[in-house]
């Protein structure tokens, strides 16, 4: 019995020996093309931190910082509108405040791309460097809902992508959630600068979905896109024309590119 | 290390408890023979794990431990049945009562407010570790001593030992103490296949657990969490998926609990034996977490009378004994529904045996494969019941998946998850493998030079390290 108590320690010891060197080493490995991952194990271990899930708030996200109002920014805008399918819901209405407001409007539509897609690429730089904005609107996060561990996986990439941006003035405009999720609100809340990070999912925000039961139907979308920009042009830390059309009216952006899903 | 957090509760699949487990195992070797030591030791070990799972109710564990102790000591002392039989209701009462304020207080406030338009608020009440499994334990105890099936242990530490027990804490198996307290009277030293083949069949229930269970669980989440907006044929597929998961989950967990028993020297039995094999509802019950199966047939199913009353009588005990394990499994009106469907489903195969034995021949291939296709489907059907938040949902599921099945979904479902299929063929396979091979492979295993035994744990824990990171995609996006 003692020796395969021994025998069983000493794999328990070697084998989570090996994977805690593994997982503080700089060393990649693979297998074929699949990359053999790296357990966490510091963090696991030992600072596991609680996996916060984000509830429908009865009140907005409060800003980290106390603020000063901004002021508003009048002059004309290149906007670049950048993100994952639901930029797709939302470029038609923010077309026309486009068109109202002598902006220019760019817009990208990654379908099913996530902030791991975009983060682990130079897409949005690439576009930035492309367009040349003087604005972005980004929107990420409705399929990374219900990641786990969510900050461990997903915080390097909205740094990421925060850092492309780098002193261009953005507003990350958050999923509208169908459901509670595993925390991307909250973590690209507290990346990104007070004022910069528009919470899509409240009691008072409601959508009517497609059929998909995820992305808003085209008149939902316009009072989504309405909301948006009624908080850009009062609340966000960089504020700018955006009066708004005629109510329901849409209109074509600048230019519109799409990019398939990643297989 | 000391601490309470109620969000990382102390589970075997943790990295923390395996560390933990490291320096546990040598101080228990070296103590096995000196029996009190080595009890107080496990003792302490379960009531840490315990309290990093539940924070101070560990207390409660030890109050029931004193309560029934000494209930059991008075049942076996008294020498008239109606004092005996006092004693053993004062133990139930305070059992079944403590259970049920801890899991249906805040179900009856809210079903309270709802009838009467009342606005109670609800309690601020966490259910403690394993609270529905140590209470069966204890309740099961007590009722055998009062059978004089067993005698009431010498001294408390035994009892608090059985009930404590950490392998068995959290999820079962619900071990009987007929069954254990002799193994613990016994104190006989773990052989070293014993040891090996714990340590395997731990890491069998890590793999079903952490791979299998937690990555079908992130489709079926996601499309039982927004069920109107999937197709008919995402959501039959998540349907088989919940039913493997749920499988994979628990029996993965019984698997840890049992080898981690079987490496320190009890054998708390099987939990569950291929389930979905079954060719019938009953065969399934048979198969199915069989120590809660055969703790309701021996304490609810048989008192109540069993079989030995007639047909609606039977039948009338059967559904009793189902609505009582589907509330025990949890306090929603889905749990009671799907206790109750198992339980129509228990009385028409009783019914219903007999004409169609002898219309339909039982040998016959396609006769079995369609009665394991009927069984597999019912099963993974109300097992859908246990992962959807309402009625509502499982409605939609139901008419969606057989209304709206379509087999064009088929090719893009597969091209946008391919791992989770492959992951369904596999475990749905290794499901159907003879149990001979499983029983070869975990002597190879016993036997197999050191080395070998470390590369297998290495693999288990990335393949662990290699799931937990890989997301099952939310939309198939070529379909709009």
């Amino acid at each position: 019995m003692k020796k395969a108590y021994i025998a069983i320690c000493a794999i328990l010891l070697v084998g989570l020996g090996v994977f805690y060197a593994f997982s503080n080493s700089d060393f990649n490995l693979k297998l074929g093309e699949t990359e053999i991952k790296k357990g966490t194990f510091n963090e696991s271990l030992f600072a596991a931190a609680p996996q916060r899930r984000t509830k429908q708030r009865d009140v907005p996200l409060p800003p980290r910082k106390k603020q000063d109002k901004a002021e508003m920014d009048t002059t004309k805008k290149t906007i670049l509108f950048i993100g994952d399918s639901m930029v797709e819901c939302l470029f038609p209405r923010m077309s026309a405040y486009a068109k109202k407001n002598g902006h220019k409007l760019y817009c990208v539509v990654w379908y099913s791309s996530t902030t791991e897609v975009y983060g682990t690429r130079t897409t949005l730089k690439d576009y930035i460097n492309k367009y040349k904005p003087d604005y972005i609107l980004i929107t990420l996060g409705g399929n990374e809902l219900f990641i786990r561990d969510i900050r461990q996986k997903r915080q390097k990439f909205v740094d990421e992508l925060i850092r492309q941006m780098g002193n261009i003035p953005f507003v990350w405009i958050g999923p509208p959630n169908w459901k509670d999720d595993t925390g991307i609100n909250d973590m690209i809340n507290e990346s990104v600068p007070p004022g910069c990070f528009y919470l899509s999912y409240t009691p008072d925000q409601h959508y009517n979905r497609k059929k998909d039961g995820a992305h808003p139907k085209a008149d939902s979308s316009i009072l989504w896109m309405d909301r948006i920009c009624k908080w850009i042009m009062t609340k966000s830390a960089h504020p700018i024309r955006l009066e708004a059309p005629p109510a329901g009216e849409t209109a074509r952006p600048t230019k519109l590119e799409l990019l398939q899903p990643l297989r | 290390m000391l601490s309470y957090d109620p969000d990382n509760p102390l589970l075997f699949n943790s990295g923390l408890f395996w560390v933990l487990f490291l320096f546990f195992l040598p101080i228990y070797g070296l103590l096995k023979s000196r029996r009190t030591q080595m009890m107080i030791f496990v003792v302490a070990f379960s009531l840490y794990f315990f309290y990093k799972s539940s924070g101070l109710f560990f207390l409660l564990l030890v109050a029931t431990s004193l309560i029934d102790w000494f209930l059991a000591r008075q049942i076996a002392q008294e020498s008239t049945v109606k004092m005996k039989r006092f004693w053993l209701i004062v133990s139930i009462v305070i059992s079944v009562g403590v259970l049920c304020f801890f899991k249906y207080s805040n179900a009856a406030i809210a079903t309270i407010n709802e009838l009467l338009h009342n606005n109670f608020q609800p309690l601020d009440l966490v259910l403690p570790l394993g609270i529905s499994f140590y209470t069966f334990k204890t309740i099961s105890y007590v009722v055998d001593v009062y059978k004089e099936k067993i005698k009431p242990t010498e001294n408390w530490l035994d009892y608090l030992f059985y009930l404590s027990f950490f392998p068995a804490l959290a999820m079962g198996p619900i071990v009987r103490a007929s069954h254990f307290l002799p193994q613990l009277k016994e104190n006989k030293k773990p052989t070293k296949t014993m040891v090996y083949s714990g340590f395997w069949l731990a890491l069998v229930g890590v793999i079903k657990k952490a791979v299998f269970a937690d990555y079908f669980g992130q489709y079926t989440m996601i499309a039982f969490g927004n069920a109107s907006g999937y197709s008919g044929f995402e959501l039959a597929m998540a349907v088989l998926g919940f039913g493997l998961q749920i499988y994979c989950d628990f029996s993965g967990y019984s698997d840890m609990a049992i080898g981690m028993g079987r490496m320190m020297g009890f054998d708390l039995g099987i939990n569950f034996d291929f389930p979905y094999r079954s060719q019938n509802v009953t065969e399934f019950w048979r198969r199915w977490h069989i120590s809660l199966s055969s703790w309701l047939r021996d304490y609810i199913y048989i008192p109540l009378g069993g079989n030995r009353k007639g047909k609606p009588r039977q039948h009338f005990n059967l559904m009793v004994t189902m609505l009582i394990g589907g509330l025990w499994h949890g306090e929603t009106l889905n749990f009671l529904a799907w206790g109750g469907v198992h339980g129509v489903a228990l009385c028409l195969h009783k019914l219903t045996k007999k004409p169609l034995d002898r219309l339909l021949p039982s040998e016959n291939v396609v006769v079995k494969f369609c009665c394991w296709l009927i069984t597999f489907v019912f099963a993974c059907y109300t097992m859908m019941m246990l992962g959807v938040d309402s009625f509502e949902t499982v409605w939609i599921v139901v008419k969606k998946s057989f209304t709206e099945f379509d087999l064009a979904y088929l090719v893009p479902f597969f091209t946008a998850r391919k791992m989770w299929c492959y992951l369904i063929i596999i475990i749905f396979a290794l499901h159907f493998v003879p149990k001979k091979i499983y029983e070869q492979m975990s002597n190879l295993f016993v036997r197999s030079h050191w080395v070998i035994k470390l590369l297998i744990f290495i693999i288990v824990v990335q393949l662990v390290i290699q799931f937990s990171s890989e997301e099952v995609q939310p939309f198939i996006y070529n379909q709009f």
